[in-house]
């Protein structure tokens, strides 16, 4: 028994060390624990975080708006003018590996723009990259990629398209580099004018809506381009706007270009005529000059008659009459029908040189047209005001304005007498402008009249639209030149508005330098070449712009109609 | 001691499994969220395909486009003003079968049918619409699909069916025309359709003519 003797005191010392020993490496292994599970910890929350805070890996790129330039859409939606992805079609020279020659045959083939030896020099040419084509479509960028050459690259690259191509050229705009500036930028019409809006990135995602309809637009472009060709006029401009609201809803100038395919471009066709053209137009002026006196109360009386049976001598200056026109003393309506020079002189020489003067100014004329492009022109307003200047601007003569500001006018003159800035861009319903009174509301009822008798009795018969009550006044203007006016050559313009018993849009048409043609008996006057374009506009485009045509309403004019003398025969409506 | 240990593996396993199942959740959001993204990115390349097919579809049938084939084959014109009625009551009160009646559809009502006693086999001119196609039409063959009660005359050589027939309206709503002897389609070019649709519309008009009595 005695043999066994344990020796309790190092085991037990040992087991007291293991003892430490164990607790130490447990507190080790759990502070080991702690820092992988921290580190675990760390990762996992790291990753919670990563999870529930950041942003997806492609939103960097959603966030920008994939369009490089906004959208011009008419004021129904269609699209003007939009930012597509065209095919580009380019080469690496040193990566081609086929035979070059026979690749250029087989490009000529498929690319018939250019000849084979053209792609033969672009396939040798000592360079890293160069573009075969700009605007390739898919199918043709699919046939090329079959050629299964390894050199020929294809990439999408933005590129602004106007769908409608040459319509509405001259609101839209182009873009492009400059010879001065080699940026990409809008270079004419909306394009230029809200050039920063559409490229912001912030608000290029938007589009703009015009206030122009695309339907109208393209009846008033077809029909003035069939009158310009028709009548070999120089130049042609045409308008359509809505007179409670201010908005341009057609807006032509011809000879129109392709902002599509810019260069080669002329200078003639690039002006905006409706806003950088001035011209001396007319007769259209007389019922102004009529309204300025009805609401200045020069005269209060449509009976009133005035001489018109010969030549008015003012000074030097003789104011006639055309050879057809009656010789008669002449009350309001028939100065109007009849279209006088003589008496709508007399008038203005009543009214003066300051009422005159205040009534176009009143009316815009002695500022650029109110409008958003930049391709604006000031009016040339008369730098003496003598007592013939009263007389001769009248009946627009001495005193040269955009088309623009006179299709303001006249919608100033029949929307019950308020003048309201023009403008491109859509009006939201109820959020028109207020404008300014110009006219009293009796005297645009009255010139409502005297619009709507010219159109049934006078020079404006031929612009008359069956059921939409067209009321007008055709005006044709001689050109001046280098010594005087010419007589072969001038400015046709027909204003008009319609319905005339609740006037909602006015409508110009006018020609520059027509030529007589058979049909017109060789004449020149606007009452054969403008108003035939107004009226063919309005009965095309009426009913789409919400005028029901009726031909059992119209405007009351029975208070005028016995005033008009018609003589034994109709009026000739040749007289201007 | 084991059982210390294998508590402690159980705790380290537990806590792994937990801190996995941790680990799994913002995992999955992830996927789900490139998933997501995909998808997004996969709208907007439909979006820019729509919207270059619709360019290009605008472009195509641009209005100047519109107009000249307007002008050479169509001949459309805008509805004059008389084809406007003012309310609701007016339009109702529109006669479709009275003569002067303005054209509501693209279909002119047919003249009455003659009835069978009233052929006598000289006159050509209600031949039964459905034999329009002129080799369709032997003297032997009967119409099968004239639901009219006539027989065809004997074919004269001049009764080449619709041939001869009223000159097509050619306005955007058929203008008022004065009755004419056999139906005739308005605002469809000739070219456009041919002749056995013509007749199978023709004879559907014809009985839909016929219910109305």
């Amino acid at each position: 028994m005695t043999t066994l003797v344990a020796r309790p005191v190092p085991a037990r010392r040992g087991n007291d060390q293991r003892h430490a020993l164990v607790a130490i490496a447990h507190v080790r292994l759990m502070m080991l624990m702690l820092l992988i599970m921290a580190g675990f910890l760390l990762v996992i929350g790291r990753i919670a975080l990563l999870g529930i805070l950041s942003t997806p890996a492609g939103a960097a790129n959603l966030a920008v708006n994939p369009q490089v330039r906004g959208d011009i859409l008419d004021r129904n939606g269609q699209p003007l003018a939009r930012t597509i992805d065209a095919w580009t079609i380019g080469v690496r020279p040193p990566q081609l590996l086929g035979d070059r020659q026979a690749l250029a045959d087989s490009l000529a083939r498929l690319m018939p723009g250019h000849d084979a030896s053209w792609y033969f020099q672009k396939l040798t040419m000592r360079a890293k990259f160069t573009y075969l084509d700009k605007h390739a479509s898919p199918d043709l960028v699919n046939k090329v990629h079959a050629l299964g050459e390894p050199g020929l690259v294809f990439a999408r690259e933005p590129e602004r398209l106007y769908p409608q191509s040459t319509m509405a050229a001259h609101v839209l705009g182009y873009i492009g580099p400059t010879a001065t500036d080699v940026n990409i930028a809008g270079r004419a019409g909306i394009e230029r004018a809200f050039d920063e809006r559409l490229s912001d990135p912030r608000r290029r995602g938007e589009p703009i809506a015009l206030s122009i309809d695309a339907r109208v637009q393209a009846a008033m472009e077809s029909e003035l381009g069939r009158a310009m060709t028709n009548f070999r006029a120089k130049a042609a401009t045409g308008i359509v706007l809505d007179v409670h609201t201010g908005e341009i809803i057609s807006m032509v100038s011809l000879p129109v270009y392709n902002p599509n395919k810019i260069s080669g471009t002329s200078s003639d066709s690039l002006r905006n005529n409706v806003t950088q053209s001035v011209y001396e137009l007319g007769s259209t002026f007389k019922p102004i000059a009529i309204a300025a006196a009805i609401n200045d109360g020069v005269i209060t009386d449509m009976t009133r008659r005035f001489d018109a049976t010969k030549p008015l001598k003012v000074g030097k200056y003789t104011i006639h009459d055309d050879r057809g026109d009656p010789k008669r003393w002449l009350n309001i309506p028939e100065t109007l029908v009849y279209s006088s020079n003589v008496v709508t002189a007399q008038i203005a020489d009543r009214m003066g040189k300051d009422r005159m003067a205040a009534m176009f100014t009143a009316l815009g004329f002695g500022e650029r047209p109110a409008i958003e492009l930049r391709e604006r022109a000031g009016p040339i307003w008369p730098r003496y005001w003598g007592r013939t200047t009263v007389m001769t601007t009248a009946y627009g003569h001495g005193i040269a304005v955009t088309p623009l500001h006179l299709a303001n006018a006249y919608a100033t003159l029949v929307n019950g007498g308020i003048y309201r800035p023009t403008t491109l861009l859509k009006i939201a319903p109820g959020a028109a402008p207020k404008g300014r009174r110009v006219l009293t509301e009796a005297t645009s009822a009255r010139m409502r009249q005297l619009l709507r008798l010219v159109v049934l009795l006078g020079t404006g018969r031929k612009g008359d639209a069956p059921g939409y009550r067209v009321g007008g006044k055709t005006g044709t203007g001689e050109i001046a030149g280098a010594g005087g006016y010419s007589r072969s050559k001038n400015v046709s313009t027909f204003a008009a508005a319609f319905p005339m018993d609740a006037p909602r849009y006015v409508v110009v048409a006018m020609l520059d330098s027509p030529n007589g043609t058979a049909e017109t008996f060789g004449l020149t006057t606007a009452a054969w070449n403008a108003a035939p374009v107004v009226g063919r506009v309005i009965s095309r485009t009426g009913a789409m712009l919400g005028v029901t045509p009726d031909a059992t309403r119209d405007i009351d004019v029975s208070q005028l109609l016995p005033l008009v003398w018609t003589g034994d025969k109709k009026p000739a409506a040749t007289a201007e | 001691m084991l059982g210390l240990a294998w508590k402690s593996l159980g705790w380290f396993l537990a806590s792994v499994a937990v801190a996995l199942g941790f680990l799994l959740v913002p995992l999955q959001v992830a996927a789900e969220r490139k998933k997501l993204d995909r998808t997004v990115v996969e709208i907007a390349r439909a979006e820019r395909e729509i919207r270059a097919l619709e360019t290009e579809f605008d472009t195509r049938a641009n209005m100047a486009q519109l107009d000249k084939w307007n002008a050479e084959k169509l001949g459309l014109v805008a509805p004059s003003a008389g084809q406007f009625v003012a309310d609701e009551a007016a339009l109702a009160a529109l006669e479709p079968s009275s003569p002067n009646a303005p054209q509501m559809a693209s279909f002119k009502p047919l003249a009455p049918l003659p009835t069978a006693d009233a052929v006598d086999g000289t006159t050509a001119a209600p031949v039964a619409v459905a034999s329009v196609s002129p080799k369709a039409a032997p003297a032997s063959v009967p119409a099968t699909r004239t639901q009219a009660a006539v027989v065809p005359a004997p074919v004269s050589p001049r009764a080449k069916p619709t041939r001869d027939a009223a000159p097509v309206g050619r306005t955007a709503m058929a203008s008022v025309a004065p009755p004419k002897p056999r139906a005739a389609v308005a605002m469809l070019d000739r070219a456009l359709l041919d002749d056995s649709m013509l007749g199978d519309l023709r004879s559907g008009a014809r009985a839909e003519t016929r219910s109305r009595k």
